[in-house]
């Protein structure tokens, strides 16, 4: 296994439950998916199937897995520990990996207990389980996207809230890269290819199949890969950091 | 500084290998892929799959879609974006299973281009965004020079698109068409000409009949042949459509010519109606039947009622603007209705029937009866009142809701008969023959087949307007599409009658809509306990109404001051019953909506508080016990 990344991420999640910043989220986050949904017109509609949901879910991710995400590594350097962690027999990589692996449990959890909404479907209708679940599973690997993004901006500074800015900024770049409007004022200088590849690098273009029930090889590639490249931004990072 | 440069540039090289792996994951591996929708809606059918088997010459799929026109517009245009690209990957699943011979060219149409001239020739339909002019739409090419176009492609006819692309390739190249004739009473296939021609004849006052969209639909797939209403004999076609035989010159000529039709082997699709709405041959008499031919066949239509049932009955809005009424005469029948082992409806979801017959289904030995779409068990009969219609008038809803009385058992109102018939001229006909003038007449008697020579089909709707474009589309921004699957079973009945089952199975794909069916089912409930009393209190408002006109008119000048008394009292009396019973009235329909709103609030609560409430509970645990733990720690340490 890679340097301390279980015993790290073991830590992360156990730091989780004993915070209240966590409960907060968490409540904050599942009061705002269930009203977003019904204020979406979810009974209005009278489709058994959870597309509002997921509809208003990366807006939510925006600010939750940000605020999930800022106190990765901003409280580690804000505090001092992160030279006490690296003193530790711990290589940066299993810490990167640990600490996203911690948040991303926490972030799944947080969808767990969006049950309820699953539960009223089937009550009230005959929805495609099948295809709530490849939703959940793509909202899931969203997530993973949003906070490896979020690991990155909170690398980059001791202030959480500076991180925590940074880290929105960015996720909504991401998120809204396929919206007519900023293609357009990018198709003002850049060729259409390139307008073309910055649509494809779109957080909610690559979530937009999974929630219709189909797993594309290619938005399972483009999560990974993303999460991976932004995780390995990090470690750059951070390992600059240890050797300073 | 140095060590941050050299991250600057570790950072920006990770990033750049993710953005080009990405890239090339996302051309590389765009058909790698699960469709776990249960209907497999993002997959091909087995349908598509035969038809592109069978192209045997190069097609080109040319996709207009105006991209950069697109980035320019309003951001409701972003869900034709998301369209395009599930377009577009559909398109190259066509091209990926063709093995070379299906091509795909996706053209972004810019003003004033080559490109944009050709969509314009293809038919694309064009709709202006600021300087530039926006275009979704797909044109089918064949090697031989065979073009076929859709249009314009919305989200809204998603669940078709595989249907209409499948059936342009099959259409532009299958080199011999099936053969449809066509028997009606109105003028469905309309005449064809230039807009230009149309419009000038229209500017002199002469409006030549357009066709009916179906007619449309059909020149697009089969070669469509106009059997006349007088014709002796039919023959050369591989399939015969009825609809609303009336205005015949001799019903009985017409009758025996379709019986020996039907007994030398033709397969024929009759569409009658008790009364069609759309009848452009009679206004007052507006019904049709063929009961002289199909009681002998095994079903029969019964004249003057019309099937309704308040399950499937629709809701019309009176006046814009107006809540709507129930309209039990307009039935929109769900997949309950129909008969799911028949791959003729098995997958549709909704047909639509206005003032449908009822047909009494009685198959003699040897013919096997199939029920094709039926109403529920509550479904009944009413009876077509002329008065109802003085003036052609179509009555309100409520006229029908207040004489509906439930039945007890289903009314079909489509079946599918096989089998090898009798015919119902086993006598033969007589013929009167006018041989120059009246007096020289002479009667002569030609004998027909008595008994069909091979086993055949014939499938009968007692519907006409189900077929019509008032009832089969609805319009939308972008023009007509279809309102139900209407004609959707009928292309389905005739591919599966002239044998092109290809088509049919890329047509059955499934549908997205899953309704909550619970809240359906109580307001279907709901409306049908307050019916009655709905019917009645509306039936009090009525009177009241009606006494109440009556008494003031019969105030004149000479009995106004003796009557004035007592006719204010009388009318305040009646306007006071009036105003209760409309009170009334609104306290039943409150009532319906109140049971559906309270359900609806208590899931909300659910929703909004159970989970939160949860992480709530275990928080305070959590708390809970660390304060205990800390408390007995301090405790142990003093």
């Amino acid at each position: 296994m890679i340097g301390g990344f279980s015993a790290i991420a073991k830590r992360e999640l156990k730091c989780y439950f004993s915070t209240p910043l966590a409960y907060v989220i968490l409540f904050v986050f599942l009061v705002f998916a269930s009203f977003l949904s019904f204020k979406g017109q979810f009974f209005e509609i009278r489709q058994a199937d959870l597309r509002i949901f997921f509809d208003y879910l990366p807006i939510l991710f925006i600010f939750l897995v940000p605020a999930i995400g800022m106190r990765l590594w901003a409280e580690e350097r804000k505090t001092g520990t992160i030279e006490l962690l690296f003193s530790l027999p711990v290589t940066v990589r299993g810490a990167v990996l640990g600490k996203f692996a911690a948040a991303w449990l926490f972030i799944g959890l947080a969808l767990v207990f969006t049950f309820p909404l699953i539960v009223t479907v089937n009550y009230l209708g005959d929805p495609d389980n099948y295809v709530i679940a490849a939703g959940y599973a793509g909202a899931f690997l969203l997530a993973g996207c949003y906070l490896a993004v979020s690991i990155f901006a909170s690398s980059l500074t001791r202030n959480q809230v500076i991180g925590f800015i940074v880290s929105v900024l960015l996720c909504s770049i991401f998120a809204f890269a396929d919206y007519p409007s900023i293609l357009n004022v990018l198709s003002t200088f850049l060729p259409l290819r390139a307008v073309e590849i910055v649509q494809n690098m779109s957080f909610i273009e690559h979530f937009e199949s999974m929630r219709r029930g189909v797993i594309e090889f290619s938005d399972l590639a483009y999560d990974f890969i993303l999460i991976a490249g932004w995780l390995a931004a990090t470690t750059v990072v951070l390992d600059g950091r240890r050797e300073a | 500084m140095r060590d941050s440069f050299k991250r600057f540039l570790a950072i920006s090289f990770v990033l750049i290998i993710a953005v080009c792996a990405i890239t090339i994951a996302d051309t590389v591996g765009r058909t790698l892929r699960a469709d776990l929708t249960h209907e497999k809606l993002y997959t091909l059918s087995e349908g598509t799959k035969d038809i592109i088997r069978a192209v045997n010459q190069p097609v080109t799929l040319k996709l207009y879609y105006a991209r950069t026109a697109a980035l320019k517009g309003p951001e409701f245009l972003r869900k034709y974006n998301n369209y395009y690209l599930y377009v577009r990957d559909l398109l190259r699943e066509y091209e990926r299973l063709s093995g070379g011979l299906i091509r795909l060219d996706v053209i972004d149409p810019r003003p004033d281009t080559d490109e944009e001239m050709d969509a314009v020739r293809y038919g694309l339909q064009r709709y202006a965004i600021g300087e530039e002019s926006f275009f979704f739409g797909l044109a089918v090419v064949t090697e031989f020079g065979q073009e076929r176009a859709l249009p314009f492609l919305t989200p809204n006819r998603q669940e078709l698109i595989e249907y209409e692309v499948s059936s342009a390739i099959y259409s532009s190249t299958t080199r011999t068409k099936k053969r449809v004739g066509i028997l009606s009473g109105p003028d469905i296939l309309g005449v064809q000409m230039s807009d230009y021609l149309r419009k000038m004849l229209e500017m002199q006052g002469k409006v030549p009949p357009e066709p009916w969209r179906l007619a449309n639909q059909l020149r697009s797939l089969y070669e469509i042949v106009a059997i006349p209403k007088d014709a002796e004999t039919i023959e050369g076609i591989d399939i015969l459509l009825v609809i609303h035989p009336k205005a015949l010159p001799d019903p009985e000529k017409t009758f025996f010519a379709i019986d020996q039709y039907v007994m030398n082997g033709g397969k024929l699709i009759a569409f009658v109606d008790p009364y069609c709405v759309v009848d452009t041959v009679n206004s007052i008499d507006r019904s049709s039947d063929m009961n002289r031919l199909l009681a002998v066949w095994g079903c029969e239509m019964k004249s003057n009622a019309f099937a309704a049932d308040r399950r499937y009955a629709l809701t019309i809005e009176k006046k814009q603007g107006e809540s709507g009424e129930v309209f039990l005469p307009l039935m929109g029948i769900g997949p309950e209705g129909m008969n799911t082992e028949d791959i003729i409806t098995a997958k549709a979801r909704e047909v639509r029937f206005l003032f449908a017959g009822g047909l009494k289904v009685a198959p003699p030995q040897g013919v096997k009866a199939e029920t094709l779409i039926a109403t529920s068990e509550k479904g009944n009969y009413l009876e077509l009142n002329p008065t109802d219609f003085g003036m052609g008038q179509i009555p309100d809803g409520e006229v029908f809701l207040k004489r509906f009385i439930e039945g007890s058992e289903p009314i079909v109102l489509a079946c599918k008969l096989t089998g090898r018939f009798a015919s119902a001229f086993p006598e033969g006909l007589k013929f009167k023959e006018n041989k120059g003038n009246t007096k020289n007449s002479s009667e002569e008697i030609r004998k027909g087949l008595t008994e069909a020579r091979e086993e055949t089909t014939v499938i009968v709707f007692s519907d006409v307007d189900m077929v019509n474009d008032f009832v089969a589309f609805q319009e939308s921004l972008f023009g007509l599409y279809p309102s139900a699957d209407n004609i959707s079973i009928l292309m389905n009945a005739i591919e599966n009658l002239t044998g092109s089952r290809a088509l049919m199975n890329a047509r059955s794909k499934g549908k997205f809509s899953r309704p909550f069916t619970v809240l359906d089912a109580i307001e279907k409930e709901a409306e049908e306990k307050t019916a009655r009393q709905v019917a009645a209190v509306e039936g009090e408002i009525a009177r009241y109404e009606v006494e109440l006109n009556k008494m003031q008119g019969s105030v004149t000048e000479e009995n106004a001051v003796v009557l004035q008394r007592e006719v204010l009292s009388k009318k305040r009396e009646l306007e006071g019953n009036l105003l209760a019973a409309k009170r009334q009235l609104r306290d039943l329909n409150r009532e319906k909506r109140l049971k559906i709103e309270s359900i609806v609030m208590k899931l909300k609560l659910i929703n909004m508080t159970v989970a939160p409430s949860i992480i709530l509970f275990l928080a305070g645990l959590i708390y809970i016990s660390r304060f205990r733990k800390r408390r007995r720690f301090r405790r142990m340490a003093s």
